[in-house]
């Protein structure tokens, strides 16, 4: 009969947690030995560290471990996670969204591009600015890019916050090609890795929370801007 | 708020190098951290049939490997906050969850009698080819380097516990060894292996 674990598991001698680390990373413990193990991991920062240490080590018997084709289980993941799986847009309707909405915010975008606009409202990001990505409606996001470590960096410095299950999508667009998402733009702004800004347009619209359902943009372009680099 | 993305919830900064273009599926996780659904779509499409090859080896049973997959992606999606780039491979975060997902399932069941242990054994063991074609990786090599300081019965043990998910009593059974005994000897190894591995 299994006992519950201990809401703070005992202080263990530095070898012997190390050792226990090992035994439930490795998968030997029973039962009421992994949950124990499990309660400590929660509790104490340092084992938890040592399960993941001892995970990497094992980690390379997996290599030998061939995939199997697997069943598309996603929508039943979607409907337990998220209530229901997400709407799928037709393709090609990113399209009309290129055609109509983001020509407008060019033009007006044009217009917009040289006021001074009040402090922001975010961090600018420190690495090299490539593209002041900016709306009509006064949304403006500046986007950053590291070439050291090819990293690119955006984040919202002006305008409002997206409405109540809605985001802010940011999509690169090369010449000729269709919008590519560079992720969402949370409160916190967004970090990527990314190769090579240069000759890109970028653009930001309003998605559902989550992000476009269709891997192309299908909610309205706000802000858009080339980067300068 | 005064800093770059914090730890929890929206992107997080990628020190140079982690997450980048040698592992894609920590770029995708780190994303799915930010709540992109998108995201979440592609890190199934690149992560699941090693995950689900994990679960069929640990559990021989396809439909208990399609509830470990379910319940690993599930989890992927809760807690990929916590997944850190700087310190590992998004591959190994996700095979760990596997991994647990599958041992805690086998640990509701009575354990698997020698024989059927052997069979599981016989299956996992990896052919000449396979085996060698993984050995070119670096951590492979290594790890199969310390593997063959150990006694082969208790390298087959750590190999056991490991791919199979046996529980000290299983490998005890299937070595026909008392269980303090098997305790020792992997307690042994896995402090031998530490120490061969350790820079």
């Amino acid at each position: 009969m299994t006992r519950p674990p201990p809401l703070t598991p005992p202080a263990l001698p530095p070898d012997e947690a190390d050792l226990l680390a090992a035994e439930y990373a490795l998968g030997v413990l029973d039962a009421a030995a992994r949950a124990e193990a499990e309660a400590r991991r929660a509790a104490d920062p340092a084992f938890a560290a040592a399960v993941e240490d001892w995970a990497a080590r094992l980690a390379p018997l997996d290599d030998t471990t061939p995939p199997a084709p697997a069943p598309d289980l996603m929508p039943r993941i979607e409907a337990r996670l998220f209530g229901a799986p997400a709407p799928r847009a037709r393709r090609g309707e990113w399209r009309g969204w290129l055609a109509g909405g983001l020509a407008t915010l060019l033009a007006a975008a044009a217009a917009v591009w040289l006021t001074i606009e009040g402090p922001p409202t975010g961090p600018v990001p420190a690495p090299q600015p490539v593209a002041r990505v900016a709306g009509a409606s006064g949304a403006v996001f500046a986007v950053a890019w590291d070439r050291g470590s090819r990293t690119l960096t955006a984040i919202r410095t002006g305008g409002p916050a997206p409405a109540a299950g809605r985001t802010h999508q940011l999509w690169a667009i090369a010449p000729g090609r269709p919008p590519v998402s560079v992720g969402l733009l949370g409160a916190g702004g967004l970090t990527v890795a990314w190769d090579d800004p240069a000759g890109l347009l970028f653009a930001v619209s309003l998605e559902p929370e989550g992000g476009s359902p269709s891997g192309l943009p299908t909610g309205p372009v706000i802000a858009a801007g080339f980067a300068d680099l | 708020m005064t800093e770059l993305p914090a730890t929890t919830g929206a992107a997080r900064p990628a020190p140079p190098g982690a997450g980048a273009a040698d592992d894609p599926v920590a770029q995708l996780l780190v994303r799915v951290a930010a709540g992109d659904r998108a995201a979440f779509r592609a890190l199934y499409a690149a992560a699941a049939p090693k995950l689900f090859g994990v679960a069929l080896r640990m559990l021989g049973d396809r439909g208990e490997a399609e509830d470990v997959l379910q319940d690993t992606f599930t989890r992927a999606w809760t807690n990929a906050a916590r997944f850190d780039p700087a310190k590992g491979r998004g591959m190994t975060w996700l095979i760990a969850i596997a991994r647990n997902r599958a041992i805690d399932r086998l640990r509701t069941r009575p354990d698997r009698p020698a024989a059927a242990v052997e069979e599981l054994e016989a299956v996992a063991d990896p052919a000449p080819g396979a085996e060698a074609a993984a050995v070119v990786k670096g951590d492979l090599a290594r790890l199969e380097d310390c593997m063959k300081t150990l006694d082969p019965a208790r390298a087959a043990a750590v190999r056991g516990a490991y791919l199979l998910g046996l529980s000290y009593q299983e490998l005890a059974d299937r070595h026909r060894v008392p269980l303090n005994t098997m305790r020792t000897w992997l307690r042994r190894s896995l402090i031998a292996l530490r120490g061969c591995l350790s820079p």
